[in-house]
């Protein structure tokens, strides 16, 4: 029996939109799921239906309006990252969460190759080694080496993708949230992202995985929530299922 | 191919140290005669910093933070909503009307700052403490040399080797990207970004915990801008100093701090991790701010 990483209990996220006359918007409602150790939990479902509202909730991206997200540490202490201080979130993020947004928004005048080793470098990683790591996924992405010094912001979409993907595979975080990390990628990149993920998980690190695609996340996922309206209305086992 | 790496952090702490190197609580400061009144009549609420009953201004009011080792803090806000006045009651330009600050380096953390004697906050400045101002010649003398800015500084926190200081100096002020052939030259007749460098050169020369930067962009043109901003980050890196970065420029904000206050009417309104208060804002007056800016 796998330890649990993350448990996902009753989390709901509403907005309030002060500036259109406090309009109100339902993000997502009543979630629950747990996230075992080890497990790569994928998050299907339509625009719009919460996929990625929520994993900004787990990253203190944004706040939640109820629920609690009970967080194992590395040091086997549980902690809430709901109601964990922002600095103790700023901790976490350094050591242990990682976040693959959709869009990278990159810090200017920071190459790419310093951009992605940064993670490895706040951790102490000395700058040279943390180099090397970065390009070792960097070539297995098929970043064209004429542009690991270049400046990310002036990136195509795909390019941006997998410099933000090598990022957060050569920090290997213990929990990583991945937001479409694949869109903007083509078929054959599309089947190497989902063999490093499979690398990384093999080598210990968790995931949640926010995928439209949801042919590759059924080829990653031990269990994939479908999401509509913000709520959960489809739990699958795609791994159970194809070995029964 | 295999990737020769590491797994993923098992050593090395989660969370780093917790104690903060900064405290702040309730930091209040009036101008005027003040009157009962003056705290509860004022704010976003009342959408005003002057007090109707005695017409005393409410420049900050209950402002709270901690900040820890080497973490950045930014405090953005609209002209006039007292974030520059909460900077200069840290730095002991203004004394405030009440609240507490503690410094790490100060008696353990045990001690309000605002409650030292002179001499001890005087000592708390000049040793503990960097400030680069908005405007330079506030910061500076323009008269003397950028060498002797710097110089003073170190003298001022008892350096008394006329070689190291000069030493000091001069790899501060080339970190800054100052030439050294300029570094016998009066900052008066330096740019607006190069006048900045020597500022911060100034401010880090002591070795600060903390130093408080008051919309040190705010004068420069975008491109200088720029290199000011990404000096600023490299030392970030590469120095374990904590800053409270003072800003109405969300982008410096996104740029160099981690956690950011929002202030109105001499309030704090919101406070979070950075990008939480931009994507994230709560309070309508943040809402506002950052649906009003692209970025």
């Amino acid at each position: 029996m796998k330890k649990t990483l993350l448990e996902v209990r009753d989390l709901s996220k509403h907005f309030t939109l002060h500036i259109l006359h406090d309009k109100h918007v339902v993000g997502f409602d009543d979630v629950s799921f747990d996230v075992p150790e080890g497990a790569f939990i994928g998050i299907a479902g339509a625009s719009g239906s919460g996929k990625s509202s929520l994993l900004k909730c787990l990253y203190r991206t944004y706040l939640v309006d109820g629920g609690s997200l009970n967080f194992t540490t590395a040091g086997g202490a549980t902690v809430d990252l709901v109601t964990i201080s922002d600095d103790d979130v700023l901790d976490l993020r350094d050591s242990e969460l990682g976040y693959v947004s959709q869009f990278l928004r990159p810090t200017p005048r920071v190459p790419a190759i310093d951009l992605a080793a940064r993670p490895l470098t706040r951790r102490g990683v000395p700058a040279a080694e943390a180099r090397e790591q970065v390009e070792e996924y960097f070539r297995r992405l098929k970043l064209p080496e004429d542009l690991w010094d270049g400046y990310p912001i002036l990136f195509s979409g795909g390019e941006q993708q997998r410099v933000n993907l090598a990022r957060a595979l050569a920090s290997l975080p213990r929990l990583m949230l991945l937001d479409e990390p694949t869109s903007a990628l083509d078929a054959s990149l599309q089947r190497e992202v989902v063999s490093l993920l499979a690398e990384a998980r093999d080598r210990g690190t968790t995931m949640v995985g926010v995928m439209h695609d949801t042919a590759l996340l059924h080829q990653l996922a031990d269990e994939v929530l479908t999401m509509q309206h913000g709520r959960i209305i489809d739990r699958a086992r795609p791994a159970l299922a194809t070995t029964a | 191919m295999t990737i020769t790496q590491t797994d993923p952090v098992n050593a090395g702490q989660t969370f780093r140290d917790t104690a903060p190197v900064l405290r702040v609580e309730n930091l209040t400061r009036i101008f005027g005669p003040g009157c009962p009144d003056c705290v509860a009549r004022t704010g976003p609420e009342a959408e005003t910093n002057t007090c109707p009953t005695c017409g005393s201004v409410v420049a900050c009011a209950d402002v709270s933070f901690e900040l820890r080792p080497g973490r950045t803090i930014g405090i953005v806000g609209e002209s006039g909503s007292g974030k520059t006045t909460a900077l200069r009651c840290l730095y002991g330009d203004l004394a405030p009307t009440s609240g507490r600050a503690y410094l790490s380096v100060y008696r353990d953390g045990e001690r309000d700052i605002f409650e030292a004697d002179p001499q001890d906050r005087r000592r708390i400045r000049n040793f503990h403490l960097g400030m680069v101002y908005q405007n330079p010649s506030q910061g500076l003398n323009l008269l003397i040399s950028s060498g002797g800015n710097v110089a003073e500084r170190l003298l001022a926190a008892e350096w008394r080797k006329v070689a190291a200081i000069r030493d000091r100096a001069a790899g501060l002020l080339g970190r800054m990207e100052i030439p050294v052939s300029r570094m016998d030259e009066i900052p008066a007749n330096f740019s607006g970004g190069m006048q900045q460098r020597v500022q911060v050169a100034k401010a880090l020369a002591n070795g600060p915990v903390v130093v408080l930067l008051d919309e040190m962009t705010s004068g420069l043109d975008v491109s200088v801008q720029a290199g000011v901003l990404d000096l600023m980050q490299d030392i970030q890196r590469q120095e374990q100093v904590a800053m409270v970065v003072v800003s109405h420029d969300l982008g410096v904000v996104r740029l160099l701090c981690e956690r950011t206050l929002v202030m109105k009417n001499g309030r704090v309104v919101e406070a979070g991790v950075t990008d939480q208060i931009l994507e994230d804002p709560h309070h309508p007056y943040t809402q506002l701010l950052v649906s009003s800016v692209n970025m």
